[in-house]
């Protein structure tokens, strides 16, 4: 029989990880079994294993987002990601194959570049996920939802447009937040082809820690947001990522 | 294309849960591992015709995950901060229960891991890959896994020693091998 110092770190790390063969494991768990010292290394690989599910066996949730990442990250990749799906979908509704370029920084020219890429379709159905609070943010959001429907107010059948907001996002949506509750009222009032979607989960969550969610009248509560984009991607609407 | 795309999507809310948690592992952020798994949803919807074996599914949005994580450190490698990850882990109690000292040392400890170290043992712990899979996953050698795997176990091992130098976790948990 091995004794403790025939097996190797790697050995059993591969025994705690269910990595090698019956034959193998049965003569461990025999050394095991007369090798306290042996049991020992065993046992704190388990214990190390034990330990990483636990650290992240409830992972925190995005709530509030810190400052120290918000502005660099923030700034660059959800609008490239939104630029990705936003030409997939394109691409899919068109037949046209079209690259994505993700070094351009999209940051200042987000309203822009989905108005350009929308106008390239004949029946304009867009989803704006709005996931964020930063109000610039928001600002830009409502100016594009404001520019595409009024450039259609003449042939509202031709766009429809729905506002998913989720995460930080459902913050434009609540009675009690949102920086810009006229702007929405206005636009609901004039647009019956607009829809402002909030996210159940998020307002359950919220109300788990102890907020009072109001939502603006012009609000209608969803199940769940990305399962709303997701039905939405497969019908072939275009996808924008705030 | 569609069989795929459904398939997806089903995956997609099956694996949610899996997939922010590994992405939270390596971030530490939890808006920023929020964005990543959208990230991944949206390319795998994108990339759906790419996916040649549905059954390895559950690996390839982990590489998807994965390489939106190298495109985020790749573009934003200046701004890690392992030192605030304090301050983003749960509350304390008030009393400082040790359950959650372990959860926040442990956090820190993987948050100080070596990219490549940090992924292959949150993707094994986590998520439960064979390195056969990590090894696809990740590009690499399943020596490397190994190899990588080792390290990252011993540095959290030196962590936790700190932590309780007497050991009596494991002498009294050796029943549970027999």
């Amino acid at each position: 029989m091995n004794t403790r110092n025939s097996f190797s770190d790697e050995q059993l790390q591969a025994f705690v990880d269910d990595e090698i063969d019956i034959a193998e494991r049965a003569e461990i768990m025999e050394a095991v079994r007369h090798d306290d010292e042996l049991a020992c290394r065993v046992c704190e690989l388990l214990q190390i294993k034990d330990s990483v599910r636990l650290a992240y066996r409830e992972p925190e949730l995005p709530a509030n987002p810190p400052a120290s990442w918000k502005s660099g990250w923030w700034s660059g990749t959800p609008f490239r990601a939104a630029a990705a799906v936003l030409i997939f979908a394109l691409g899919t509704v068109t037949g046209t194959a079209l690259q994505m370029n993700t070094t351009d920084p999209l940051s200042h020219t987000g309203g822009k570049l989905a108005s350009a890429a929308i106008a390239n379709q004949e029946l304009k159905r867009v989803v704006l996920h709005i996931s964020t609070a930063e109000s610039q943010r928001l600002d830009q959001a409502l100016s594009d939802a404001e520019e595409l429907l009024g450039s259609y107010k003449d042939r509202p059948e031709m766009v429809q447009l729905e506002v998913v907001a989720n995460t930080e996002g459902l913050s434009l949506l609540r009675a009690d937040t949102s920086p810009y509750p006229e702007r929405i009222r206005r636009l609901a009032q004039q647009f019956n082809n607009v829809s402002f979607l909030a996210c159940s989960r998020t307002i359950e969550k919220l109300r788990m820690r102890g907020i009072d969610v109001h939502l603006l009248p012009e609000a209608r509560v969803i199940p769940g947001a990305l399962e709303a984009i997701v039905d939405r991607m497969q019908e072939g609407w275009v996808y924008i990522r705030v | 294309m569609f069989n795929n795309t459904r398939l997806i999507r089903h995956e997609l809310e099956q694996r949610r849960q899996m997939l922010y948690q590994l992405a939270y592992s390596w971030c530490h952020q939890p808006a920023l591992a929020d964005d990543l798994v959208q990230d991944t949803m949206v390319k795998a919807l994108r990339n759906a015709k790419q996916l040649q074996n549905t059954k390895a599914v559950k690996a390839w949005l982990t590489r998807i995950l994965a390489n939106c994580w190298y495109d985020h450190l790749r573009s934003n490698r200046d701004l890690a901060d392992i030192d605030n990850l304090s301050a983003e882990t749960e509350p304390r109690t008030e009393d400082g229960n040790e359950r959650q000292d372990i959860i926040d040392r442990v956090r820190k400890m993987i948050a100080q891991l070596p990219d490549g170290q940090r992924q292959v043992i949150t993707l094994v712990d986590l998520a439960g890959f064979s390195y056969a899979e990590i090894g696809e996953i990740l590009d690499i050698p399943i020596g490397t896994v190994m190899s990588r795997i080792c390290r990252a176990r011993k540095a959290l091992k030196a962590a936790l020693s700190e932590f309780d130098p007497r050991h009596d976790y494991a002498r009294a948990n050796i029943r549970r091998i027999k």
